[in-house]
């Protein structure tokens, strides 16, 4: 667990190292390459510190959005009435895996308008599908003689669900939300399209358009390493809850 | 004992709710003019009674249907049929809308359309649960064919898609090939060099850390840097080597995507291979041992049978995966159907686009469908289930 620690700290200083400095790195970069890049790279500068804020702020609310949505719509479709609906749900849902993202935020970008709303919608319909996989498997996979033993005690039906099922599927419930943020962080790039900016940016115009494998850089490696961080912080917070509330 | 069915219910409200809208589907006089509103009224005309009629007969089956398994296939067949035809009914009317309807003028579905959609396919949908497997399947895939065959007759062609399909004919199979043909091949390859490579796992410690590194590289990289990232070290080859630039292996085209395609494909399927093999029990194999069997029969007569149904589900995963990333080769060069999503976006035309994302999205089902049905087919007794 303290390694854990250490090597998520030592992720994000280097996270930030990256945003922050690698701006004065390149030009030694181009110089150990000794190519003619810098003539094409000098007209353009990102303001990379400001394209990361984007990329953040654009994850972190599409992430908060899809835990919302998710598990709202995990929880309805588990209570008596809901279940009911619960194989629509369940099969819209897996459908949604075979929608090309770019497609999808293409189509968004006219009814939207250009800016960051479509780039959050496709996030959301990507980074839901986990999540709602998540709580459902997670609430009923409770061992059910735990619930039993609930029972024995006396608790009502509400105390069942918040102080058992509700710990023990915590750690199952936190994997979902690991694979949407690494999921959402990932596709958050192909917002560059709708002009949300972020990270993608210099993906698109120096990876895909043009071609400057140091520009390139700039912007593949913040983005892997937020990935990596949400991914590492997730994996820390779901073994904590496995140490916590999970069966030994 | 259930007294209503509220999905059906749910459902007749939504299609109520959506023909009263007023973008039922939308009208543009040219490719690239803004949408004039189309209400449901106006585009059914006098058979606008038709819909009410059938939102009708829904409501009362909601109340009817209980617990009948004959009335519950025949709710869901009539949603089917009543979708194959509204699709179809819209294309018919097209010529009776208020509007010049010749030249390049063309119809797009609307917020209402799709809801109607939406809404027909979850009763078709509540209705094959708990049917057996083949009216279940006549449920489900009815719509379906009714549309496929409407769409070869000609029927549909007023759609605006269907416009632009039709001005693209001669490259579109070209891409879909194309498009397959990439996707087949790297899930043949990755098949091929992945389940060793992830029985080599979990038999060495050593292959085990060092494949589990690259994996968390390749999960965590967004897969549109991957396809970027491809590029430099193939562009480095060709520089070097100029033979394998004459091959087609640059930074430019097919290579760069299959490559990135590639190591996708192969973080998933070593992952799962992985997985399934590290799963079984190890007293099961003891067991085996203790019978006399040879460590090669071991292998071919208890792991890779118990193995057998992740493996499978992992290959499935996989396909969805890669025929879906595939939309990205088009921005390197790669062809397939996510040219028209590139060039849609260029153009800013949704027509463009939705011919690249409905082919990227009906292939995508198709290929999990038809790799579900083989799967159970090799294996009658384990149902693989995703």
């Amino acid at each position: 667990m303290r390694k854990k620690c250490i090597s998520l700290i030592i992720m994000t200083l280097l996270l930030l190292v990256c945003v922050f400095y690698f701006e004065d790195i390149k030009f030694n970069i181009y110089e150990i390459l000794g190519k003619s890049y810098l003539i094409e790279g000098e007209g353009r500068r990102w303001n990379l510190p400001l394209l990361a804020w984007q990329h953040f702020l654009m994850s972190f609310w599409a992430c908060l959005c899809s835990i919302v949505i998710g598990i709202l719509l995990g929880l309805f479709v588990l209570t008596r009435w809901g279940s009911e609906y619960r194989p629509v749900v369940e099969k819209f849902v897996s459908l949604t895996k075979a929608l090309p993202a770019i497609g999808i935020l293409a189509i968004f970008i006219p009814i939207f308008g250009f800016g960051i709303v479509p780039g959050i919608i496709v996030l959301v319909i990507g980074g839901t599908l986990p999540i709602i996989f998540s709580t459902i498997s997670g609430l009923e996979n409770v061992p059910s003689d735990m619930l039993e033993v609930g029972k024995g005690q006396g608790m009502t039906e509400w105390e069942i669900f918040w102080k058992v099922k509700v710990p023990m599927s915590l750690p199952v419930l936190i994997s979902g939300m690991r694979s949407a943020s690494v999921i959402i962080i990932g596709s958050a790039t192909l917002a560059a399209i709708s002009g949300a900016g972020g990270l993608g940016i210099p993906i698109f115009n120096s990876g895909i358009r043009g071609f400057d494998p140091v520009m390139l850089m700039e912007g593949a490696i913040p983005v892997t390493l937020m990935a990596l961080l949400a991914d590492k912080a997730f994996g820390i917070l779901e073994e904590y809850a496995q140490y916590r509330f999970g069966i030994v | 004992m259930k007294k209503v069915d509220i999905v059906l219910i749910t459902s007749c409200i939504i299609i109520m709710i959506s023909l009263s809208m007023r973008h039922f589907v939308s009208f543009k006089s040219s490719r690239i003019a803004f949408g004039e509103p189309v209400s449901a009224k106006e585009c059914f005309g006098e058979y606008y009674f038709l819909l009410l009629f059938m939102v009708l007969v829904f409501f009362v089956l909601a109340f009817v249907k209980k617990d009948s398994i004959w009335l519950k296939f025949m709710t869901g067949v009539f949603a089917s049929v009543c979708l194959a035809l509204f699709v179809l009914g819209i294309s018919l009317r097209y010529e009776y809308l208020p509007f010049d309807t010749s030249g390049s003028a063309r119809m797009t579905f609307g917020i209402g359309f799709l809801a109607v959609v939406a809404a027909l396919y979850s009763i078709m949908i509540k209705c094959s649960q708990g049917l057996r497997p083949i009216p279940a399947g006549i449920v489900n895939l009815l719509a379906w064919a009714l549309i496929a065959v409407f769409l070869v007759q000609g029927y549909l062609d007023n759609y605006s898609v269907m416009r632009e399909y039709l001005a693209l004919k001669a490259q579109f199979f070209d891409n879909l090939w194309q498009h397959v043909k990439i996707s087949m091949s790297v899930l043949v390859i990755s098949v091929i060099i992945g389940t060793p490579l992830g029985y080599l796992c979990c038999k060495h410690k050593m292959v085990d850390s060092i494949t589990l590194v690259g994996i968390s590289i390749t999960e965590t990289i967004p897969t549109l840097a991957l396809f970027a990232v491809m590029r430099v070290p193939l562009a480095y080859l060709a520089d070097k080597f100029p033979l394998l630039g004459e091959l087609g292996i640059g930074s430019f085209g097919v290579a760069p995507a299959f490559a990135a395609l590639l190591l996708y494909a192969l973080y998933l399927i070593i992952h799962n291979s992985r997985a399934a093999f590290s799963t079984i029990g190890e007293e099961l194999i003891e067991n085996a041992y203790a019978m006399g069997m040879t460590s090669w029969e071991v292998f071919l007569k208890v792991q890779v049978p118990t193995a057998m149904p992740v493996l499978l589900s992992g290959v499935r995963i996989t396909l969805v995966s890669t025929l879906v990333a595939a939309t990205l080769a088009s921005y390197i060069g790669g062809g397939g159907l996510g040219t028209y999503i590139v060039n849609g976006i260029n153009a800013l035309s949704i027509d463009m686009q939705l011919l690249g994302v409905i082919p990227i999205f009906v292939l995508t089902v198709c290929a999990d469908f038809i790799a579900k049905y083989i799967f159970n087919l090799i294996m009658p007794g384990k149902r693989v289930s995703l």
